[in-house]
């Protein structure tokens, strides 16, 4: 499946710019907003394919079973951090994650047992005799990538979940070239959509040319670039190469004037690469008003999950920190005053296999628990089913613990983005395969 | 080839090329003989086909053919190859001394210090087209730093890359399977058979990774690279789970070789300078069913085993299509037509005495054929989204080479390309720093624009600022004085930038607004200052033969310009660093 990154507004022609401003003025006007109506939702990528059932584990009877099939990668038992659920069962966290455990408590965090990527509900059988369609590529990082950001699963698609969600939303924020979608990590097609066109940006500024020279000389040369990359060459790469400066300038100049007027954040963020990220989405929420925001969508993200060797030291150093960048973001919005208003979750392009590889590692799987932050969140409970983790069991897609998702990857985006505003009549655009699931919504939001 | 070799039998002037140029000689001694030599050929021959094959290429040809088989165009290799022409200059290319790194004096060594050579060595070394298919294959066949941060973990593989970049692909995957550096990256290196007892399977990491991303790739292709589809538009896996599971038991029992002085043994000191090793006790010897159905009997030595798995691997039809369309968007353009693929996979599955996967006449294939050189607009319809975006290594590289600077080991050059999105050989993943397929507007296949971004954009125009201000620290350094010299003439310098940063391709309305700018000072630094950043923040310019040639380049018959003044490359150049 290819990616498609971004368009630029040089590409997409100043008419349909301006129609889309004209629209999105009465669609306003039709949705009559409080003055502090303000969401925004957060994604982080847990690039590699997170071993969910080491970050999320059965105490109760079922830990035996676990710690048989895991062997020396299994976590013991007195070191799982409680996760008592409402429906009786015993869970327990990695203690890498020991920084956001209280916030299961305090009813701010949520487990999603289970997600994946699916068509419609599929068992075991159905999935060994391919009587139904199944997502192609399940176990290719690359694919499973690119379909956990576009609920995609068969082809190559030029817009992702989130943007489709952006698109039903943006009419809610004050027209201007600062995009709905943000990226901190990468041109990313989840924030793509039929009119959202995501920006990328990076942590700690920059977006603004340099040079030696006074200003009257930089803006005058500057004046001159733009004017000669501004000429239409006809030529998609070369419209495609400059557009993306155009743009980069236009959102530079929209950020640098609203983070310099913008409250300096007292919360301290890890010096991590995720944190870095999560603190530069702070400090835009933080200046959401001078950016006209009332629905915004983040794209941040953490690598190194593909953990087919040496497991145990590498996982609980990423879950660590996973735990202070959320946890310190979880801050940020309390002490910014949205905490009601922003939410947290994580994806992963797959689980990894209950039964190890012979170097201490785990091998690509399928469904995996996911981890959902923020004050909206019913939190301190679990949702979806927890797998029956027999290897070759009613819940194993083969024979090494390769879980078949008992959430969609649709339900759990339609819970979030319903939540963030997208109408109920377009959930269905915005997930593709939503309407062949009976529970469109869980109830973590 | 064969009027090039009529022409100029055996080149008897090209080994003395870089005496003469030394001397700053050669370039117009040897043009006037090869234009005296082509009248002679013309009027004996009197052959008109020999007229076209013969035409000597405009400097804005020769420009674009850099671009593709280079680190970048500079004043003397387009003036070289306006005169030895492209299959002369490949085969040149083809015989320079490749370019090695250091043993590092010590296990600690990072990649800091190669990072440094690289840059130099790509600015320098005459091994030019050897070092870019090196990277291309680098971005094949990925391990990182992020791993593998020691020089003694990587030189070693870079040194296969590079051997193996004129050489055989599948001599390469054979190498490839029994590498330490990437039997590190990829866990492949003491992955044991399945242990009942302990509950634990083969690590499929490489088995997989070798399939999806080294090979065949994950669908059943045409032969000209696009994905095979059933009548309902389905497409069809190239291998099952099961074959990975397969392929893996097939690649148990590699241990570390032992370093100088020690014995063999099972969990031996990482050692990368010399292939892995077969430890049979932890090779599964079962009988393993590979790609459609094919046994490999019970019993065999993990060589055995390895051997025949890569060789089976080796002889699926995917892999030409595979390996061709990847080096084809490296090197020339992102979406290549069916024929161009289909044309240059034909090489590759037998380069005309029945070899397979023989490099060079890949590399002649992709680089000589007429769709790399296309002329005209309307030539072909899928121009609107021919060439590439230069990667930002290579976009460093060549606003460098465009000026004729000297880079040396000191140099801190990666810090811009990093800045851009990529970190020389700290790639983020096995997935390279972009995807192959990565797409933008319009369903057009643009791989490096993945790393092309709001803010790496911005990034990509303050670099072009650092070079125009010397702001480059220390290792670099750039006197233009034939540029320099153009100054007085506004238009002209912006012609030879034009030339040497796009082919010639700037458009005249974009041309005057940069003369304009460039005329409103008059001191020549300040002139050339304006005029580089704009032509080299041009899209044209960060567009790798993005746009066509200009027609007026290729009047039949006109003898093509060469600049004067040009400054001989100090005799320092070049000295390649060897072990």
């Amino acid at each position: 499946m290819a990616i498609k990154t971004r368009r630029t507004f040089l590409a997409a022609g100043a008419s349909a710019f301006v129609a889309s401003a004209v629209s999105r003025l009465g669609l306003m006007r039709a949705q009559a907003q409080s003055p502090n109506d303000y969401k925004a939702l957060v994604c982080i990528f847990l690039f590699g394919g997170n071993d969910g059932y080491n970050t999320v584990v059965p105490r109760d009877s079922a830990y035996d079973l676990y710690a048989s099939i895991r062997g020396t990668l299994a976590i013991a038992k007195d070191e799982l951090l409680p996760l008592p659920t409402r429906g009786g069962r015993e869970l327990g966290l990695h203690p890498g994650l020991s920084t956001i455990h209280p916030l299961y408590a305090s009813g701010r965090l949520a487990i999603v047992s289970n997600v994946g990527v699916l068509y419609q509900p599929t068992t075991r059988e159905q999935y060994r005799d391919r009587t139904q369609p199944i997502p192609s590529n399940l176990f290719s990082h690359s694919d499973q990538q690119l379909q956990w950001q576009t609920s995609h699963f068969d082809s190559f698609q030029n817009s992702g979940w989130a943007g489709r969600a952006a698109d039903t939303v943006a009419a809610m924020n004050t027209p201007s070239a600062f995009p709905t979608a943000v990226s901190l990590s990468g041109n990313r097609v989840m924030l793509a959509g039929a009119d959202t066109q995501p920006a990328t940006i990076q942590p700690g500024g920059g977006m603004r040319l340099t040079g030696n020279g006074n200003a009257t000389f930089r803006a005058a040369r500057e004046q001159v670039l733009l004017e000669t990359i501004k000429m239409d060459s006809g030529l998609a790469m070369l419209q495609h190469a400059s557009g993306t400066l155009v743009d980069g300038l236009e959102i530079g100049k929209l950020i640098n004037d609203a983070l310099a007027s913008a409250p300096t954040l007292q919360t301290t963020f890890p010096t991590t690469g995720l944190g870095r990220q999560l603190q530069e989405v702070a400090r835009l929420v933080a200046a959401r008003a001078k950016l006209g925001m009332r629905r915004q969508i983040f794209f941040t993200s953490i690598g190194g999950f593909d953990t087919h060797a040496n497991q145990l030291t590498t996982h609980t150093n990423l879950l660590k920190q996973l735990s202070e960048a959320m946890s310190a973001f979880y801050q940020a919005t309390e002490e910014l005053g949205v905490a009601d208003a922003v939410v947290t979750f994580t994806e992963s392009e797959f689980g990894r296999t209950m039964q190890p590889s012979s170097s201490a590692g785990t091998d690509h799987a399928w469904g995996s628990p996911h981890l959902v932050l923020g004050g909206p969140v019913s939190g301190g409970d679990a949702y979806g089913r927890y797998p029956n983790l027999t290897l070759g069991g009613p819940d194993d897609a083969g024979s090494r613990g390769s879980y078949l998702p008992s959430v969609a990857l649709d339900q759990y985006g339609a819970t979030l983005a319903a939540w963030f505003g997208v109408p109920s009549t377009s959930l269905d655009t915005v997930f593709p395969n939503l309407h062949r699931f009976p529970e469109r919504r869980l109830g973590f939001l | 080839m064969p009027c090039q070799a009529f022409l100029l039998p055996a080149n008897p002037a090209s080994c003395k090329m870089a005496d003469l140029r030394r001397r700053g000689l050669a370039p117009l001694a040897f043009h006037a003989f090869a234009k005296l030599a082509l009248l002679l050929a013309l009027s004996i021959a009197g052959l008109s086909f020999l007229a076209v094959a013969q035409q000597p290429l405009s400097r804005a040809e020769a420009s674009l053919f850099l671009e593709q088989s280079t680190w970048g165009p500079g004043p003397q290799s387009i003036q070289h190859l306006v005169i030895v022409g492209k299959e002369q200059f490949l085969d040149e290319q083809f015989k320079a001394e490749p370019t090695r790194y250091p043993e590092p004096a010590d296990r600690e060594v990072n990649l800091s210090p190669y990072q440094k050579m690289f840059y130099r060595n790509a600015m320098h070394a005459p091994d030019q087209l050897r070092q870019r298919v090196a990277f291309a294959l680098g971005q094949i066949l990925v391990v990182s730093g992020s791993t593998l941060g020691r020089a003694h973990q990587m030189v070693p593989y870079w040194h296969m890359l590079s051997e193996e970049s004129f050489g055989n692909y599948g001599v390469l995957l054979q190498r490839l399977a029994t590498n330490p550096t990437m039997g590190r990256y990829l866990d492949h290196v003491n992955n044991v058979k399945a242990d009942p007892k302990k509950g634990t399977l083969p690590n499929e990491n490489f088995a997989r990774e070798f399939l999806q991303l080294f090979s065949i790739g994950p669908v059943l292709l045409n032969p000209d690279g696009t994905p095979q589809r059933d009548s309902a538009g389905n497409l069809t896996p190239a291998y099952t789970e099961e074959n990975v599971r397969q392929l893996a038991k097939a690649f148990t029992g590699w241990v570390y070789a032992p370093m100088p002085g020690e014995t063999p043994k099972r969990r031996a000191t990482a050692y990368f300078a010399e292939p892995m090793m077969p430890w049979e006790a932890d090779h599964d010897q079962t009988e393993k069913e590979l790609l459609n159905g094919y046994r490999m009997p019970a019993g065999r030595t993990a060589q055995e085993d390895l051997e025949d798995a890569v060789k089976h691997v080796y002889s699926h039809p995917n892999i030409g299509p595979f390996l061709v369309v990847r080096l084809i968007r490296s090197l020339v353009t992102s979406n290549p037509s069916s024929a161009y693929v289909r044309d240059v996979v034909a090489v590759f599955d037998d380069n005309g005495a029945g070899v397979r996967g023989d490099m060079k006449a890949v590399l002649r294939a992709i680089l000589l054929h007429p769709e790399a050189s296309i002329r005209s607009a309307g030539a072909r319809t899928s121009w609107t989204a021919h060439g590439h975006l230069t990667e930002p290594v290579l976009f460093v590289l060549r606003v460098l080479r465009a000026l004729d600077a000297n880079v040396d080991e000191v140099n801190t050059l990666n810090t811009h390309s990093n800045r851009m999105g990529q970190n020389l050989f700290y790639p983020p993943s096995v997935f390279n720093y972009y995807h192959f397929d990565n797409q933008i507007d319009g369903g057009y296949f643009a791989p490096e624009m993945e790393l092309h971004t709001t803010y790496s954009a911005i990034e990509r125009a303050n670099y072009v600022a650092v070079v125009v201000d010397k702001r480059y620290g220390d290792g670099v350094s750039a006197n233009p004085e034939d540029l320099l010299a153009m100054a007085s003439n506004p238009a002209q310098l912006v012609d030879e930038l034009s030339i040497r940063l796009t082919h010639g391709s700037l458009p005249a309305n974009a041309k005057a607004a940069i003369v304009q700018f460039t005329s409103g000072v008059t001191a020549p630094a300040a002139r050339l200052q304006r005029a580089l950043y704009l032509v080299a923040n041009s899209p044209y310019a960060w567009v790798s033969g993005g746009a066509p040639l200009p027609s007026a380049e290729r009047v039949q018959g006109r003898q093509p310009r060469v600049p004067v003044g040009v400054p001989a490359p100090p005799s320092s150049r070049g000295a390649n660093e060897r072990n």
